[in-house]
């Protein structure tokens, strides 16, 4: 097998791979919001919980979170789910992330100084508006950095979904390289992971230059 | 007619009283100049003349509407609404400015202006555009915050006070941030305006300009008003406390 068929091969799981990574970018950019500002609340449950959450989700594997999400509805709440695996996969990854996220834009959004909103304030300008107008723009700028690391580890990440036996890049690149007894397959996962990584960090300093007209 | 009235104004901080009953008026077209030495409370003061700080105990009156009040030994302030109305009355300028680093000079003059005034972009950027002008910026519009000097960035800052047509001003500390060769292009500015009649509040330290600019001196020491008179109390404070002031900032 040449290595032109080896990736034609892999393509599927490459599909599989980028689909993942783009539905939990979607899905934990936004949820990371609520969380973040439910770990900032004054009101103490909802924080308590929020920060509990977060500490939970960093501070256990991706890979048993997982697990977890997979068999859960079986094996507690008796519920046979076929088709799932995917599924399972993406709320894993969505929750974890996000928790990740929230935490960068807590302390994004913390880093912004409290004369800022004094000045929104004497201007008049609504809650939400000062939000979304002057504070959330200017912690998108300080973010970048950190989120552009998390996300360069969710490429890598996305790999974990073959604990389940999802047909990712990586468990792809596995049952070709075993079936052949070939490194050439592994070859062209990290190819693959490194070109998908390098797309990131390119994109990422386009954002940072376009963020830097201001300081 | 008083803009402005404040009786009895105290404030703590972590228990600790850095107002100890304070009264300040502001009348109609008149410049107040808030002096006292550091940690005096003039801040705090004209924090809680803002409506950035609450008072413990006191009572406010802007433009005949009741901001606050005491009611069985608690200062109580309006709701929300009546607090909104009586702040568009209100301009702020910081010590260290405080504009918008992601808006341009000229958006941080209009964004405001169209997102709580309510007016049209084209209104809007007229405004600002006669108000940089005023301030001498109007070659800096495009520009950045951070692109600014000093004494441009406060300039903006009153431009942008300006644009929502305050009818009092308070100012904290305006030049102390700036270099001292900026400073002359903000106190200009600052004159002109008490030419013009604009009701202010100026806490400052520039004692020359208070004697030139200001109405009235209101001096206040360890959280009290220790003399209060016209501009020529500067030249003949009565309280040793102010002579010793000025004695202690001419040296
Ligand atoms: N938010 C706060 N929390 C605790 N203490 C405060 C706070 N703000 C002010 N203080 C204290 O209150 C006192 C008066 O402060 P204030 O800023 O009003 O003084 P000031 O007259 O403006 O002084 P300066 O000329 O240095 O600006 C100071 O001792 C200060 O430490
Ligand atoms: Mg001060």
């Amino acid at each position: 097998m040449s290595f032109l068929q080896i990736t034609s091969q892999l393509w599927e799981g490459m599909a599989t791979s980028m689909l993942l990574f783009c539905l939990t970018l979607l899905g934990a950019i936004p949820l990371a919001l609520p969380l973040a500002f439910g770990e900032m609340s004054r009101f103490r449950p909802i924080s308590l919980l929020c920060q509990g959450y977060i500490s939970i989700m960093r501070g256990t594997p991706l890979m048993l979170q997982l697990l977890v999400v997979y068999f859960a509805p079986w094996y507690v709440f008796h519920i046979p789910l076929t088709g799932y695996r995917f599924t399972a996969v993406v709320i894993a990854f969505v929750l974890n992330y996000a928790a990740y996220f929230a935490e960068i834009y807590r302390a994004g959004i913390e880093s912004i100084p409290k004369t800022q909103y004094e000045a929104a304030e004497v201007l008049g300008y609504s809650k939400g508006q000062t939000f979304f107008g002057i504070i959330l723009p200017q912690t998108v700028k300080r973010i970048l950095p950190p989120m552009t690391n998390e996300i360069i580890t969710l490429v890598k990440d996305t790999s974990l979904a073959f604990a389940i036996g999802v047909m990712e890049m990586f468990t792809m690149a596995k049952q070709i390289a075993a079936a052949q007894k070939s490194m050439v397959p592994f070859a062209a996962a990290a190819l693959f992971y490194y070109v998908f990584n390098l797309i990131v960090a390119r994109l990422s300093a386009l954002a940072e230059k376009k963020l830097s007209y201001y300081r | 007619m008083n803009v402005l009235t404040i009786n009895n104004l105290k404030k703590n901080f972590e228990g600790r009283p850095i107002l100890k009953g304070v009264s300040l008026s502001i009348r109609e077209g008149e410049t107040v100049a808030i002096l006292g030495p550091s940690g005096s409370g003039k801040s705090t003061l004209i924090r809680c003349a803002g409506l950035l700080e609450r008072m413990d105990e006191g009572s406010m009156i802007c433009l005949d509407k009741k901001v606050a009040w005491m009611e069985n030994g608690q200062c109580v302030y309006a709701g929300p609404k009546e607090l909104k109305q009586v702040r568009s009355n209100m301009g702020f300028v910081f010590q260290s400015f405080n504009l918008f680093p992601h808006f341009s000079a000229l958006k941080n003059v209009t964004d405001a202006q169209i997102h709580v005034k309510k007016r049209t972009a084209k209104e809007a950027e007229e405004r600002a555009r006669a108000l940089l002008k005023k301030m001498d910026l109007s070659h800096r519009a495009d520009a950045y915050p951070y692109q600014l000097s000093g004494g441009e960035q406060q300039r903006l800052s009153i431009a942008r006070a300006l644009a929502m047509d305050p009818k009092v001003l308070f100012f904290d500390e305006p030049t102390s941030a700036l270099d001292p060769l900026l400073t002359g292009s903000v106190l200009q500015v600052i004159r002109t305006l008490a030419e013009e009649g604009m009701t202010m509040a100026v806490v400052t330290h520039e004692i020359n300009f208070a004697r030139s600019v200001a109405d009235r001196i209101v001096f206040i020491l360890n959280g009290v008003v220790e003399e209060e008179g016209p501009a020529s109390i500067l030249d003949n404070p009565s309280s040793p406390a102010l002579k010793e002031f000025l004695s202690g900032i001419t040296k």
